[in-house]
């Protein structure tokens, strides 16, 4: 329950130990070990913090240790530890996580006139990503979707046995494939699968594997959208999930006021509003592949117009082209786009694949090759970032609404809507901070392009009314 | 441009596996660092196929065989899906596939190259190695020399190039190197320059350093076209077939032209002609044997000599003598001059059977019978010993005399004896006897006109004419024919088109290639 008293962004770290991963580093087995005492480092860190995206297939984060009395040399720390950190958000909430120390670096003294005082970055990384890590897959998967391979990846290499390891959310794919895994760590492999994994049900089939610091996901932003939609269907249930989030200057140290600043967002950055030249070179609109069937001489082209069928894609909103049509189909030609070349080594239609895989399964390159370079472009340059004061139940892959105004009227004092940006948005990436006693993310989101100006966005409510919907929920 | 050949990931690889059936010759390969050693992880059959590149440009497509180790790239990079083979990796197998039980098995060595443990990388007409392998100790050992020729002369066969160590020979072979063609240049001061085919049951086809082309074969020996054979021998040619030989011309007509002699040896010589059989020789023609015999199945026998027709036979020993038996026909002898002769006797016999015939004669058949001696001077009949002139009816009539003489000269008549005389008849002796019993001789006329009747119709000698009427007739050494004419008409020097040609494409249309 939120306390009163406590500040926006207030937060408590309640445990930050560090041990040997190995008791005995002749024992065979990091899982089997009865863990040595550890030491603790929470009066020693000041600054520390994790970072989670759905372009990253693991969690990491970092801890800047001040201290006196060489713990580096003594423990020592040298990559083979373990960290469990405990802390309290703003809201009460506890959070336990544990990870694996893999670096010790920027190792320096504290400052030019102490150096009895040394300070370094520890760097760690989640437990299962080192487990994971320790192999090399070099196999072949027959006769499977894509996700079933990537469950038996996940199974067979992340699953290390510990209470810590966390399930995976996997997204059906479509088709069996027979594919060799060429020598890749098991989220390199996932990561392979991704980029052929096709869905029936989900136009853009951009999948991504990534981890946060709830659970893994196999998925597309497709797939996020809908799982998540409900949670953020208007604003009443937005903020009743504190997902709303609004663009707020009010200096309110009151409880209600600090309940609104931890809705509130900072440093805004919209990023980049457009870059033809950008849209041109990497196909932002068009792209063209083309399939070499050399054991028919056969060359397959076929060209994707994303600016006639963006509509069709799973949004968290109704988006509109940052370019027109009519200067797409000017200056952005079918001919003139990117081209991608490949080797189509599955039967043409009509043909047999033959037996014992003398062909390959339909691989949905044409596909693949477009939509998912495609969609990725255009959610990565609409994508803006901000800071809210933390929470620990804010993850990459979940949706927020966000309450945003335009320029003009802000600097008047009358706030409009900005209803191109303004809406609900897929959070891209978390990056935590935990410096002093405060919490603060920096959230990277998009929709991947602007809402329609036809249709609003999903906020209904007006704005003078959020003010007091947030602060109702706190009185 | 994106997607293939940006990051190319190179590789070297085991091939696993070569049965494609897409017939693109494509092959699967297990790549070292990419793939893991054979096992449950990644069976042979879930390998990509990897597209082998011709560097010849078709002149050889060759498919890497099992176990082959080869070079090759990814063209999809990391992604690792799409192999491609540059060339295969000379090497020797000193590991052993996984599962033969022997130390220092290797995972990446597939089974079915077992037999390729220890083999040199080089096959053995180039590097020297493992020459006692193979078929040129076969070769060796069928060598054959001294071949008898049909003259008094024999021959030997060119000895076969055998393996030795020669880094410049350039050797095609096939996949386990068992067959193979070498290929050598002129080395100085070493053997070379030849040109070998071997296959390997022995068979070969060879061109040696002199430029002899020698062809043998362990098996059977083929020739066969579908066009015209020509062969053209600037020096001698000499066969030895150890069995049977023949040769058949279905068709057309057969001809040898031999400048010199032909000499033709052998157990029995049948010629059989289903037409005419014609010798012709310029000067004499020869025929000899143990018994010659010449039989007419159908027609006459016809000898005829531009000068005389001489028969001999027997010796003193066998006293082999000169038969004619003609016994439904007639002989006939006509000559300028004729001479019968024998040693012991001769008997001239005529049954005396009417003649019934109808061969065309100088004079008709009937009433001919018996012996007749016509002579317009004289018929002389001399012995020393006795004469003896028996017949039934017997007359002797000169037209101007008739003289009987005698030491004693007897006439006897069992019955009547009549003496007879136009003019004076005269009995004169030193003793004349006449007996009794004769009183009727008065009135009673000799009986001499019986020698006109015994003649019946024969004309006299003057009327007499040369009985031969079918006269020998041989053909002519110019009017023998030539051969048939070749239903080919006879064209044999004009080449014929190949009834198929390999220009003959798929796409070529009715009209043939352009």
């Amino acid at each position: 329950m939120a306390n009163n008293q406590k500040q926006a962004g207030f937060y408590t770290l309640k445990q930050f130990k560090i041990r040997p991963v190995l008791q005995d580093t002749t024992s065979k087995s990091v899982l089997d070990q009865n863990l040595p005492d550890s030491t603790e480092l929470n009066k020693v860190i000041l600054n520390w913090g994790i970072s989670e995206s759905i372009n990253s297939q693991y969690v990491h984060g970092y801890a800047i240790i001040h201290e006196g009395n060489n713990i580096l040399g003594d423990l020592p720390i040298i990559g083979e530890e373990e960290v469990d950190i405990m802390y309290i958000d703003f809201y009460g909430n506890r959070r336990r996580e544990s990870y694996y120390v893999y670096a010790v670096e920027e190792v320096q003294p504290e400052n030019s006139i102490n150096d009895r005082m040394v300070k370094y970055i520890i760097r760690f990384c989640s437990k299962q990503k080192l487990h994971s890590d320790t192999t090399e897959l070099r196999r072949s998967y027959a006769d499977k979707t894509i996700s079933s391979m990537v469950r038996s990846i996940y199974e067979d290499y992340f699953l290390s046995g510990d209470s810590t390891d966390k399930e995976i959310e996997i997204e059906e794919t479509s088709g069996d494939q027979t594919l060799v895994i060429p020598n890749l760590r098991p989220d390199e492999a996932i990561n392979f699968l991704a980029r052929r994994a096709f869905s029936s049900n989900s136009k853009s089939s951009l999948f991504r594997f990534f981890e946060t610091r709830e659970k893994y996901f196999f998925c597309t932003h497709e797939y996020l959208i809908e799982k998540y939609k409900n949670g953020v269907s208007n604003d009443a249930i937005s903020i009743s999930n504190n997902l709303k989030f609004i663009y707020s200057t009010i200096d309110d140290n009151t409880g209600p006021g600090q309940i609104l600043a931890q809705q509130s967002i900072a440093s805004l950055v919209y990023g980049k509003k457009v870059n033809t030249i950008s849209d041109m070179k990497d196909g932002a609109y068009r792209r063209r592949v083309t399939e070499l069937d050399y054991m028919n001489r056969t060359r397959i082209t076929r060209d994707y117009d994303y600016s006639a069928d963006h509509g069709q894609y799973k949004a968290v909103d109704k988006l509109k082209l940052t370019h027109t049509k009519a200067y797409i189909n000017t200056f952005m030609q079918a001919d003139n786009a990117p081209e991608t070349v490949l080797i189509a080594d599955y039967p043409q239609i009509g043909q047999g694949q033959g037996t014992d895989y003398q062909l390959k399964p339909y691989q949905y390159y044409y596909e693949n090759y477009t939509t998912k370079p495609i969609l990725d472009y255009h959610m990565e340059a609409n994508s803006i970032s901000f800071t809210i004061k933390g929470r620990g139940n804010m993850y990459p892959g979940k949706l927020i609404n966000l309450e945003l105004y335009n320029f003009a009227e802000s600097l008047s004092g009358q706030r409009t809507l900005d209803k191109e940006r303004a809406g609900v948005y897929l959070v891209l990436s978390v990056e935590s901070s935990f410096i002093n006693d405060e919490f603060l993310q920096k959230l990277v989101v998009s929709k991947g392009g602007l809402s329609g100006t036809a249709e609003k966005p999903a906020s209904t409510t007006t704005v003078d009314t959020t003010f007091n919907m947030i602060s109702g929920l706190i009185k | 441009m994106s997607g293939l050949f940006n990051n190319l990931v190179w590789f070297v690889g085991v091939v696993e596996d070569s049965a494609d059936l897409t017939n693109a010759g494509r092959v699967r390969v297990r790549a070292f660092g990419v793939h893991p050693p054979k096992g449950e992880a990644l069976p042979t059959n879930h390998l990509p196929w990897a597209t082998v590149l011709d560097g010849t440009y078709g002149v050889a497509q060759v498919v890497p065989k099992v176990g082959d180790w080869v070079f090759g790239f990814f063209v999809d990079g990391r992604e690792a899906q799409h192999p491609m083979v540059m060339g295969r990796i000379p090497g020797m197998n000193l590991s052993w596939p996984m599962g033969s039980g022997n130390a220092g098995e290797d995972g990446y060595i597939p089974p079915e190259s077992l037999h390729e443990f220890g083999a040199p990388p080089l096959h053995r007409y180039v590097s020297g190695e493992d020459s006692e392998f193979g078929q040129a100790i076969l070769q060796r050992a069928f060598q054959r020399s001294g071949i008898d020729t049909a003259g008094d002369t024999t021959f030997d066969e060119p000895p076969i190039m055998t393996p030795e160590r020669n880094l410049d020979n350039r050797v095609i072979k096939s996949k386990n190197g068992d067959n193979f063609l070498v290929l050598c240049d002129p080395v100085e001061n070493e053997a070379g320059d030849f040109i070998l085919m071997s296959h390997s049951s022995g068979s070969v086809f060879q061109i040696d350093p002199n430029g002899t082309i020698f062809v043998k074969s362990f098996g059977d020996t083929y020739n066969s076209t579908e066009g015209l054979e020509f062969n053209n021998v600037q020096g001698s040619q000499h066969t030895n077939i150890s069995e049977d030989w023949t040769l058949k011309v279905e068709t057309g007509s057969g001809k040898v032209w031999i400048n010199g002699d032909l000499d033709v040896e052998c157990e029995n010589f049948n010629v059989t002609a289903r037409g005419s059989a014609n010798i012709r020789s310029a000067i004499k023609t020869n025929i000899s044997g143990g018994s010659v015999g010449i039989f007419a199945s159908t027609d006459d026998i016809n000898l005829v000599a531009y000068n005389s027709i001489k028969n001999k036979s027997g010796n003193i020993l066998n006293g082999g003598g000169f038969y004619v038996q003609s016994d439904y026909g007639d002989v006939h002898l006509d000559a300028y001059k004729m001479n019968l002769y024998s040693s012991t006797y001769t008997k001239i016999t005529a049954a005396g059977i009417p003649a019934i015939s109808t061969q065309l004669l100088p004079y008709p058949d009937i009433t001919h019978k018996g012996i007749e001696i016509n002579s317009p001077a004289v018929v002389s009949i001399s012995t020393i010993g006795a004469l003896a002139l028996s017949g039934s009816t017997t007359s002797i009539k000169g037209t101007v005399e008739a003289n009987l003489t005698g030491a004693i000269v007897d006439v006897k008549a069992d019955g009547l004896l009549n003496l007879e005389a136009g003019g004076i008849a005269s009995l004169d002796g030193t003793l004349v006897n006449i007996g009794m019993g004769t009183g009727a001789a008065a009135g009673i006329t000799a009986s001499t006109t019986a020698t006109t009747t015994i003649r019946g119709t024969q004309v006299a000698f003057p009327s007499a004419a040369k009985s031969v009427t079918e006269v020998a007739a041989a053909v002519d050494p110019g009017e023998i024919p030539a051969s048939r004419a070749s239903i080919f008409g006879g064209n044999f020097v004009e080449r014929q088109n190949a009834p198929m040609t390999s220009f003959m494409g798929h796409d070529d249309d009715a009209n043939g290639p352009q």
